[in-house]
Order: structure tokens, then C-alpha cells, then sequence
């Protein structure tokens, strides 16, 4: 089982870094993960990790509640209408599970913002409604070697995610650029049903967590689409020449762990 | 049923799930008129995706939920105008009641969708006679039913929760927004990372369900072409609440069936060791097992076993699979458990549950269109 025990292997480093041996529900509790964008997809994923045992989030979002916006994002409540979406999801779970140690990063995360905003964390969850932070974020993943991120997006009655860690192809391999933002279909256009959303964001953040524990997960290195008619996986081959194919990458040392 | 939402607020609030292709004002509007019951067993991915189920349901538009007070007020918060109860006799039809469980293979939903056609009346639920006849006549009670499994191949720890209780939103918000119709069996199987996918069933009666349980034909059917038969379960249920009533559903030689009720000794069993039977017939039942072997000994072979839930719903509670397969190996793997629902001393519903081999649990029976 070659492919199972490089996974494993990808996940143990993970844990190192973050000054863990061993990878067990209490070191999850250690492991700081970012949710970036706290809307449809960032709701169910954090609300997900913090089932799961998390208890160290960085939640990374510049936009505030509105009321079109609580059909899909059901942890807001109605009277926090105006108000910062990282800070409410913050309060929001912090009302049902305790104390928790967040931290709210009110900015929308581009290249020059990307480090300081996902500074500390092992792990990313991507879930914003906009393809070019997907690409920013994946950047940065190979940029800092070790991390694991899942770039989850949803519209319609579907969604498809994808986790990338040092081990497996990255999401420029599958994708190259992001698209032309006209061409692109968006939530505003194409509509959105909210449970649909909530299954999408729930599933990347397990996919993430399986890829942290070690364990396979069909969205690891691959696209996973679910639709009405089902689920989908196509296995992404890692491009040659893509970021992600240099060596130093791949086969190198892990970067120094950084200060939470 | 609620009155109908301000279409301006409509538009404002679900304007992105009013947007989505096949969506539009009606279902909205049907949405704001569905009731839904949220119950779950103890476990924890349980009791959770009964909670996130009831955000996504009322995020979408859902008009009057019942849930247990210990969350129902997040939900109020999330909709000022949401219509809030813990008490599911308010749940006037139409009503959708989910139950959600963890399984030995992951967790699971059960999904009852009573359409309002097909529902009684307010009146009709606060007259046993008027309502039981109606009732054993196929004029109402739960129209479909629908389960959702999510295969892990491990029983599902509570970071499950978000997708049970989300694709189980989806599966109803979809049916009443007439996105796409409930089908009869949902199986997400997530076991094999190199080959996730779903299995889904749809609703027909030429269709198999695909379930060992469902697609046996229907005994809760059989059992209502003659109203006498199950007036029997019917009547004892209402006579003894608010105590649990239970009994046999025999077949003789000839394969007509019938009803018999018999003694619930729960209490003389709680009286004698109440460490060992914490519960009372309140809550419980127990039937004293000679009688299967006398039926056996008459020449009647037993088909289901059969008891009621005083304020609760038809639903195979985690207390009903503790009895019916201690350890996960049932008692009696080829008989069937049919679960009356007396709310305030009237018949409210019923659903025949059979174990399902492959899943090692019960299933609720498929009931024919």
C-alpha cells in the first residue's frame, strides 16, 4: 500500500510541525486550522471541525451578514444582519460548544495577504464564493511546505472539493489558472440551495480532517462533484510542470513550524 | 398552515434558492406551510444532525418546526417568524418527521412526509373513531417514507452530523420546493475512498427498493385491507394511554392475519428489579414471551410484534432496538415490529419496521403509492 503509507507519512509531518508525535483526537484539539471565508461553505465546515474536536480556528473573512445570505448560512442569527460574518461565526460557536480558541481575521485574502492572514496554521479550508483565492491559497500550501489545505466550492444544487497536501497533485495541476470571472457562474446568477451547501462544506472539512489522521479520503489529490445525479471522483495526476512538481517541494525538508 | 409570506421578503431573504433551476414562489410558499418534527436517538451524531437538519430546513424556509427546547431557540433566532414547539401534537400536516441514528455501518434518516391531501383534519385528530377508520382505510398517515444511510463502515462519530442533517434538509427542501421528488432510498456510501458514491431509489411501485426490508410487500398494507384487523391494535393503544399497549400480529394456516393484544408486564418487571428495568409502562413495553409459543402451538405463525408510543411519534426508538436485537442480533430476525403513535389518547400514525440484515438495523417499511 504504497499510496497509504504516504499519506500517513504527509500527516505525520503535519503533526510534528505543530509539536505533536502523535496524531489522536486530543492533538486535534492542539492543531490550529483557518477556515478562509466564513459564509456558505466556511458555516458547515467549522461547525464540522469543532464536532470533530478541533478547538484552535482562524476564521478569515472581510464580509458582514446580509439577509440574503441566511438561507445557506444557518449559524448567523437573523439580528446580526450588518454585522462581521468571522466574528459572528465565532460567537455562534462559541455559544454551543465553550470556549474555543479563535481568532478573527477581517480581510479578504490575496497574495500580499495570504501569509500574515494563515500565519500559524497547520491546515486551510478554502471557502469562498472567489476561484482566484482558491489558486492564492494553494499557492501558498506549496509555497509553505507541510501544509494540507481543501478548496471546497458550491452554486446550484452542487459543489466539488479537492485536498491538496506536499504528497499529492495541487489545485493548479487540475485547473492551471483561475477562470475568466466573467465566464464564471456565481451564486448571485445561478443560485444556491442551502443544504446543499451545508453537505459540501461538512465534507471537505472531513476531508481534510481524514487527510490530518492519516487516513485515505477520496477527495485527497482528487476532485470530488457532488450533484443530483451523484458523486463524482476523477484522480488528479500531479502535472510536470506544474508548482508543485519541483523537487525541493515534494522531496525536501519541511519548513520551519511558525509562532501561532 | 401558515399564512403565506410577504413576497418581498420572500425575494429578499431566498432569492439565491429562489434562483436555482426549477424553483419558484409556490415552492417557497409550500415550504413556509410544511411543519417538521426533529427527533433523533441518544447517540451523539444523532442528536446533532437532528440540530444542523433543523437549521438548514428553517434557513430554507421551513414555517413551524417541533424540536426539543434545549436548542429550539437557535432556530427562533435564525427565523423571527418561525412558529416554535416542543410538543408534536401541534404538528398539524402537512408535516415532514425526521429520526435520526447512528448504525453499526454509519448513521441513518428516516423521513415521513405527510402531504396535506392526504392528511386528516385538525378535527379528525381530536375524534379517535373518525381518525382511526380514516386512517386504517389508507386516507392518511405518513404518505412516504423515505431513508437516507451514510455508508462509512464504521459506526459515525458526530462530525458526520453536518452531512446527515444537511443532505437530509436537502432531501425534503428539494421534494416541497419540487426540485426533485423524495425518493424511497438514499445511500451515500463513503466506505471506499477510490469509489464514493450514491445509490438512490426512486418512488414507484415497479421499482425495487433495494433494501432486504423494503422490498418485501408491504405487511402494513396487507394488514390495512380489513379495517377490523388493526382496529384491534388501534383500540387497546387508545385504552391504555397513556400506558404503552403491545401485542402479536398472527397469520393461521389459511395466511388471513390477526391482531391480539397482550398484557404489557413492564410494570410488574420494574417493580421486581427496577435496576435491571429502569422503565415503566409509561415508556416501555414487555410482553410475556410464552404467548409466541402458544400462538406457535395453535398453529399461528407470528408475523410482528406490535406496541405503541404514548406522545411520541412511530418511530423505532433506541430503546425499541435494544429490546428487539440486544448486542445487535435480533430476537426474531423474520418478524416484523409495528409501532402505533397515540398522541393526547388518539391513533396518530403507525410504521412497520423490518431488520434489515445488510445494515444490521431496522428499517421502516416501504409503503406502496
Amino acid at each position: 500500500m504504497p499510496v497509504q503509507r504516504r499519506r500517513t507519512c504527509a500527516a505525520v509531518a503535519t503533526w510534528r510541525r505543530v509539536g505533536l508525535n502523535v496524531p489522536s483526537a486530543l492533538a486535534l484539539e492542539q492543531l490550529p486550522i483557518a477556515i478562509v471565508g466564513c459564509g456558505g461553505l466556511g458555516v458547515p465546515a467549522a461547525w464540522t471541525l469543532v464536532l470533530a474536536g478541533c478547538r484552535r480556528l482562524t476564521l478569515v473573512d472581510d464580509d458582514c451578514i446580509e439577509l440574503s445570505n441566511l438561507h445557506r448560512q444557518v449559524l448567523y442569527p437573523h439580528a446580526a444582519i450588518g454585522l462581521s460574518k468571522a466574528q459572528q461565526l465565532a460567537t455562534a460557536l462559541q455559544a454551543r460548544f465553550g470556549p474555543l480558541d479563535i481568532h478573527c481575521r477581517q480581510l479578504r485574502v490575496t497574495a500580499e495577504t495570504v501569509s500574515p492572514a494563515l500565519n500559524g496554521c497547520a491546515a486551510v479550508v478554502e471557502c469562498t464564493d472567489d476561484a482566484a483565492s482558491k489558486f492564492i491559497v494553494n499557492d501558498w500550501l506549496v509555497a509553505d511546505r507541510g501544509r494540507t489545505g481543501t478548496m471546497a466550492a458550491a452554486i446550484g444544487r452542487g459543489g466539488q472539493w479537492f485536498t491538496v497536501s506536499r504528497h499529492t497533485s495541487c489545485y493548479r495541476c487540475l485547473f492551471q489558472q483561475p477562470p475568466d470571472p466573467q465566464i464564471l457562474a456565481t451564486c448571485s446568477v445561478a443560485g444556491v440551495l442551502g443544504p446543499v451547501v451545508g453537505a459540501v462544506g461538512s465534507w471537505a472539512a472531513r476531508s481534510l480532517l481524514a487527510a490530518l489522521q492519516g487516513q485515505p479520503d477520496a477527495a485527497h489529490g482528487a476532485l470530488v462533484r457532488f450533484s443530483p445525479r451523484g458523486l463524482l471522483r476523477t484522480a488528479v495526476v500531479r502535472a510536470a510542470d506544474c508548482i508543485c512538481a519541483d523537487a525541493s517541494y515534494r522531496d525536501g525538508p519541511d519548513a520551519p513550524n511558525p509562532p501561532h | 398552515m401558515n399564512a403565506p409570506r410577504d413576497p418581498k421578503l420572500l425575494y429578499e431573504r431566498y432569492g439565491r434558492q429562489l434562483l436555482v433551476d426549477g424553483a419558484d414562489f409556490s415552492g417557497q410558499q409550500a415550504l413556509h406551510g410544511l411543519a417538521a418534527v426533529f427527533a433523533a436517538d441518544t447517540s451523539e451524531v444523532g442528536q446533532a444532525a437532528a440540530q444542523v437538519c433543523a437549521h438548514y430546513l428553517v434557513g430554507a424556509g421551513l414555517g413551524r418546526a417541533v424540536a426539543p427546547s434545549a436548542w429550539a431557540a437557535r432556530l427562533q433566532d435564525l427565523d423571527p417568524q418561525l412558529i416554535l414547539s416542543d410538543n408534536p401534537r401541534l404538528a398539524e400536516p402537512p408535516v415532514a418527521q425526521f429520526w435520526f441514528a447512528q448504525r453499526p455501518y454509519g448513521a441513518s434518516v428516516d423521513v415521513a412526509l405527510t402531504d396535506a391531501a392526504q392528511a386528516p383534519s385538525a378535527t379528525d385528530l381530536d375524534t379517535p373513531t373518525a381518525h382511526t377508520t380514516a386512517w386504517t382505510q389508507g386516507a392518511t398517515g405518513p404518505a412516504r417514507v423515505a431513508t437516507l444511510r451514510l455508508v462509512l463502515g464504521q459506526p459515525a462519530t458526530a462530525d458526520a452530523a453536518v452531512v446527515l442533517g444537511a443532505l437530509a434538509a436537502d432531501l425534503v427542501a428539494a421534494d416541497v420546493l419540487k426540485l426533485a421528488a423524495l425518493p424511497a432510498l438514499v445511500a451515500v456510501d463513503w466506505s471506499d475512498p477510490d469509489h464514493p458514491h450514491i445509490e438512490k431509489t426512486e418512488r414507484g411501485p415497479q421499482q425495487s427498493s433495494g433494501g432486504a426490508a423494503a422490498a418485501a410487500p408491504s405487511l402494513l398494507a396487507e394488514l390495512k385491507r380489513d379495517p377490523q384487523v388493526l382496529q384491534v391494535a388501534w383500540s387497546e393503544s387508545c385504552a391504555r394511554y397513556p400506558q404503552e399497549a403491545c401485542g402479536l400480529v398472527l397469520r393461521d394456516a389459511a395466511g388471513l392475519l390477526s391482531v391480539v393484544a397482550a398484557p404489557n408486564v413492564q410494570d410488574r418487571y420494574h417493580a421486581l428489579d427496577p435496576q435491571a428495568y429502569p422503565r415503566t409502562a409509561r415508556t416501555a413495553y414487555k410482553l410475556n414471551e410464552r404467548l409466541i409459543a402458544k400462538a406457535a402451538e395453535q398453529g399461528q405463525h407470528l408475523v410482528a410484534i406490535w406496541h405503541s408510543h404514548c406522545d411520541a411519534g412511530a418511530y423505532f426508538s433506541a430503546e425499541d432496538v435494544r429490546c428487539a436485537a440486544p448486542n445487535d442480533q435480533p430476537l426474531y430476525p423474520e418478524v416484523a415490529y409495528l409501532v402505533v403513535s397515540v398522541i393526547g389518547g388518539a391513533v396518530a400514525g403507525a410504521q412497520m419496521y423490518h431488520w434489515d440484515p445488510v445494515c444490521r438495523g431496522f428499517a421502516p417499511e416501504m409503503q406502496p403509492n
